[in-house]
């Protein structure tokens, strides 16, 4: 999970040096010099854990323990971690200077946020939810934690993609393993020291949650859209957001089926991009790249004129061994044909692009109430 | 447990203030961000190897602690080649890499170690404790440096704490596979840990009290910078300059 040195850009390294620091001031303020020992035992706690290799079929992995430390820490994890992590970097060099901000962001925000929900439930539920409670939060914490460094790997740039992928899928058997493991360690210290998880007053999880839940909706609501299709011996198409607004200026780079770069051109202000057919390929894979991950792309079957992939690419052929005034009918039978997959997408797009519009305004909404909840939360604690 | 594999030596980097070596660590890493072309991170990882050099420090965990770190970015970088798009180039062994993303790799791959040697020479040839000094005479939150001055000392007594039960575990016949015994017994070892250690925290803290304990350690100690630490200054800001040199000289042209 620990990102190494020089692979992110800087504008994301800042971003996440940033929010931890947010994370680590609000850390550090609720703790009091009595909390200090004991969260520091936590942090070796922490770091003890992810020395701990475990079983998981015929590999093995280690613990985050990020979900455990945010029910029992709460806020005050976010020093912890950093610690932790720090002493990681020089010690083993996992991770490193630049990126402890992105790191220390990729596994305490998941941990407290859903360490805290569980908090909240733990102390209300009968014996066996707490336990399911307490599991599912640390599970849910360290797939999250993947996620957020998915997400990171995602935002720096174009290549990144498969490593992404492989961060989720390999980290999957480790929540799992880690949920299991989790609900057994608060089962035990349920039985001997109960009084651990005391209350982290956790009213703000309750809006939090469904916030990290809208994030990837509002991810989606943001996407762009590239839809293309042959005109004579132009390829044409245009670049829009799922809002309908349109992707002016963006850069539309062109690809062959081996995945070389053909060509390049930038949108016009309505959006719209232009090509001259290659004449010797048959599939081109066209992706129109809007800024900082926003990207969509969609392949063109030259011959077939068939859409592959995504579900929002159209496609439709130019029409190979059709000569003209060869035999208009069959064009014309052939037109019909290749222009039918083009209406029910388009249909389709329709339907899509008002779901989207609904998602948009519902992370929104959850931002603002998120936002809300927060600051009310911080200026409540305070007095 | 060894952590510390390359804190102890003689080295000229060793007797140097921990100060400017947790200053210059933290502003190599960050001018090395900037740094996209080919001869300056040569030139980096020169520099970096060069310190490594002068460190004196141990050859075969050198390249194995070095090796366990590129396993990481290679995971990365390995990729690269073919995800990113661009002209393609012809290379033996390898079917069809585009030379963008081929470049791409090996920057990553060049900066990334250079970072880490670097880092290793720098901040490893320094106990934690120092650093930890050295951060309080940076004016680091004095929360912040307490929490890390206990962790680092509780780190070991929980460790072999785990051991020991992990040992005693063992000797009564527990064999590790992956099955739901095996995580629950581990869970019940990190649950003794965890509630141990909470316990230990609040025994510390009292004994702390005990001391006259008023949330900040007194310093007893001052560091003083002396002329190798000013020389070993200078000559950091002087390779600096050249990469930047480096650098711009290779982008305008």
């Amino acid at each position: 999970m620990h990102i190494s040195e020089g692979i992110l850009s800087p504008g994301i390294l800042l971003a996440g040096a940033l929010v931890s620091a947010g994370g680590i001031g609000i850390g550090l303020k609720r703790m009091s010099e009595r909390d200090v020992p004991a969260a520091a035992l936590m942090t070796a706690f922490f770091f003890v854990g992810s020395l701990v290799h475990i079983p998981i079929g015929p590999a093995s992995g280690h613990l985050v323990l990020n979900g455990l430390l945010g029910l029992v820490l709460g806020w005050k994890a976010w020093p912890a971690i950093f610690v932790a992590l720090v002493l990681q970097a020089v010690l083993f060099q996992f991770g490193g200077i630049t990126t402890l901000g992105v790191n220390t962001c990729i596994i305490a925000l998941p941990g407290v946020v859903f360490g805290l929900a569980a908090n909240h439930l733990i102390t209300r539920l009968s014996q066996r939810l707490k336990l399911i409670a307490a599991g599912s939060a640390a599970a849910l914490s360290v797939l999250s934690s993947a996620l957020l460094a998915a997400m990171v790997l995602y935002m720096t740039g174009e290549g990144f993609e498969a490593p992404a992928r492989l961060l989720i899928l390999s980290h999957i058997p480790i929540a799992v393993v880690e949920g299991i493991v989790t609900a057994f360690i608060c089962s035990f210290i349920l039985k001997v020291k109960p009084e651990i998880f005391s209350r982290q007053a956790a009213m703000v999880v309750i809006i939090v949650i469904p916030l990290l839940t809208l994030a990837p909706f509002s991810a989606y609501a943001h996407r762009v859209n590239i839809f293309a299709l042959i005109k004579g011996e132009y390829l044409q198409g245009e670049g829009y957001f799922s809002s309908g607004r349109k992707c002016a200026g963006c850069r539309v780079v062109l690809y062959d089926s081996k995945g070389r770069k053909i060509g390049e051109t930038e949108t016009d202000e309505n959006g719209m991009f232009r090509f001259k057919c290659p004449g010797t390929e048959e599939k081109i894979r066209l992706v129109l790249d809007a800024g900082t991950g926003h990207r969509a792309e969609t392949e063109v079957d030259l011959k077939i004129g068939e859409e592959k992939g995504g579900p929002r690419p159209v496609a439709h052929a130019a029409y190979p061994g059709i000569r003209q005034g060869k035999d208009a009918h069959s064009l014309e039978e052939i037109l019909d044909r290749k222009l039918e997959p083009l209406y029910r997408e388009l249909k389709e797009l329709r339907k899509d692009q008002e779901k989207t519009t609904f998602k948009d305004v519902a992370s929104g909404l959850g931002y603002i109430f998120g936002l809300m909840g927060l600051a009310l939360y911080g200026f409540g604690r305070r007095k | 447990m060894t952590c510390e594999l390359f804190a102890e030596g003689d080295s000229l980097i060793h007797k140097l203030d921990p100060r400017p070596k947790v200053a210059g660590a933290i502003l190599f890493s960050v001018f090395l961000i900037f740094v996209h072309h080919l001869p300056a991170l040569c030139a980096a990882l020169a520099g970096s190897v060069i310190l490594a050099a002068l460190a004196k420090l141990d050859k075969r965990l050198l390249l194995k602690r070095l090796f366990i770190i590129n396993l990481f970015i290679v995971f990365v970088c390995v990729f690269l080649p073919w995800s990113v798009a661009g002209p393609p180039v012809s290379l033996p062994l390898l079917p069809n890499p585009s030379t963008k993303g081929l470049k791409m790799a090996v920057l990553l791959f060049l900066k990334s170690n250079s970072m880490v040697l670097f880092n290793i020479g720098l901040l490893s040839t320094s106990s934690i404790f120092a650093i930890n000094h050295a951060m309080a005479h940076m004016k680091f939150p004095p929360k912040l440096i307490n929490l890390f001055f206990f962790s680092w000392r509780y780190l070991h007594v929980l460790e072999e704490e785990f051991h020991k039960m992990r040992r005693a575990a063992l000797a009564r016949g527990f064999v590790s596979r992956s099955s739901l015994l095996t995580y629950r017994v581990y869970a019940n070892i990190l649950g003794g840990l965890f509630v141990r250690s909470m316990d230990r925290g609040e025994r510390v803290y009292r004994a702390m009290i005990c001391r006259g304990f008023n949330g900040s350690f007194p310093l007893l100690s001052h560091f003083h910078f002396h002329r190798r630490d000013i020389g070993a200054a200078l000559a950091f800001g002087t390779f600096l300059i050249i990469l930047a040199g480096m650098e711009w000289l290779v982008k305008n042209h």
